[in-house]
């Protein structure tokens, strides 16, 4: 073994104790630096998992929401749809049960009924401008057709030329049905189908009334 | 001058490498695992089918849309009473008014 002078021993430790501390140093510097380099690789992946998460949401309850929406569109079609079809049935009940009593009180009382047939022809003469017109007559309606069309005849003096045939009578509830001789222009005047005609016009205009309760 | 016996400082030069080689592993070991943890973390982000925060957000709009339908269906069983009553206010009208209609009043 070489002995050495105090000088030398002094001047190896200072060395030896430099070494070491630049070793510690760096071992030091390289473990600061790789832990902040993990740090920053972690806060990385967080941040993109972050977006990756918000997007992959944003995604999930789009497809969700549409899902849903086309789940819930015939729900609520059916809905309505059932909502409009008791509306109706409701209202034809009604306007049925209102036909009925007009009816019954049309058939009931003879100067109304007069009136009613009165109506019926004038409709006709006014609608049908031929010279012969061929009435039909509601079967129970015969003989007052009968009745009235002097009269009316009468009241339309002025067309001279209108020559009001009767027909065999044909089924139906209240009223006739005209044509002109040559069958070109027709005319339903029975009380069916005006009642089906006002039918239609009243249950629009008490649809409309009810529309400030709105769905 | 006489000479020095480097060899001791060669060797403390040798350890010196060895904790730095060392470092340097334990570095690369804390990167390893910084990356693994990193991959853990974007995978999981994907995973949000399973997020229970989620679910129950889906829950809770599927459960507002269904009370909106049934709150749909309560107002039209309103509106249908309220048709009824109108019907009962307007019944005398109605009559009145087809049979002025048929009667060409």
């Amino acid at each position: 073994m070489m002995e050495y002078r105090t000088e030398d021993k002094e001047l190896i430790e200072v060395i030896i104790k430099e070494i070491r501390s630049a070793a510690e140093e760096e071992v030091k510097r390289i473990l600061k630096g790789a832990k902040e380099e993990a740090k920053s690789i972690v806060e990385e992946a967080k941040l993109k998992a972050k977006e990756i998460r918000e997007e992959k949401i944003k995604t999930l309850m789009r497809e969700f929401r549409a899902r849903l929406r086309r789940e819930v569109a015939p729900k609520r079609l059916e809905i309505r749809n059932r909502f409009i079809k008791e509306r109706y049935r409701m209202l034809s009940e009604f306007f049925d049960n209102i036909s009925k009593e007009i009816i019954l009180k049309i058939r009931s009382n003879e100067e109304l009924h007069y009136k009613f047939i009165e109506q019926c022809l004038k409709e006709v003469i006014r609608a049908i401008k031929g010279t012969t017109i061929i009435v039909y007559p509601c079967e129970n309606d015969v003989k007052t057709i009968k009745e009235v069309i002097d009269k009316v005849k009468k009241k339309y003096a002025f067309k001279k030329d209108i020559d009001i045939k009767i027909a065999d009578p044909i089924e139906c509830v209240g009223g006739l049905v005209a044509v002109t001789e040559d069958g070109r222009k027709y005319y339903n005047s029975t009380l069916e189908s005006k009642l089906e005609l006002l039918k239609e016009e009243i249950i629009s205009e008490l649809i409309s009334k009810l529309q400030d309760i709105r769905d | 001058m006489e000479k020095v016996d480097i060899s001791v400082i060669l060797e403390e030069e040798r350890r010196a490498e060895e904790k730095v080689s060392e470092a340097k592993r334990k570095a690369e070991e804390i990167l390893r695992r910084a990356r693994e943890e990193a991959k853990r973390i974007v995978e999981e982000a994907s995973k949000v089918e399973e997020d229970k925060e989620l679910l129950k957000i889906m829950e809770l709009e599927r459960a507002k849309v269904e009370a909106e339908l049934k709150k749909l269906e309560e107002k039209h069983k309103e509106m249908l009473k309220n048709l009824r009553k109108v019907l009962e206010d307007e019944k005398e009208r109605i009559l009145r008014m087809i049979m002025s209609r048929l009667l060409g009043e």
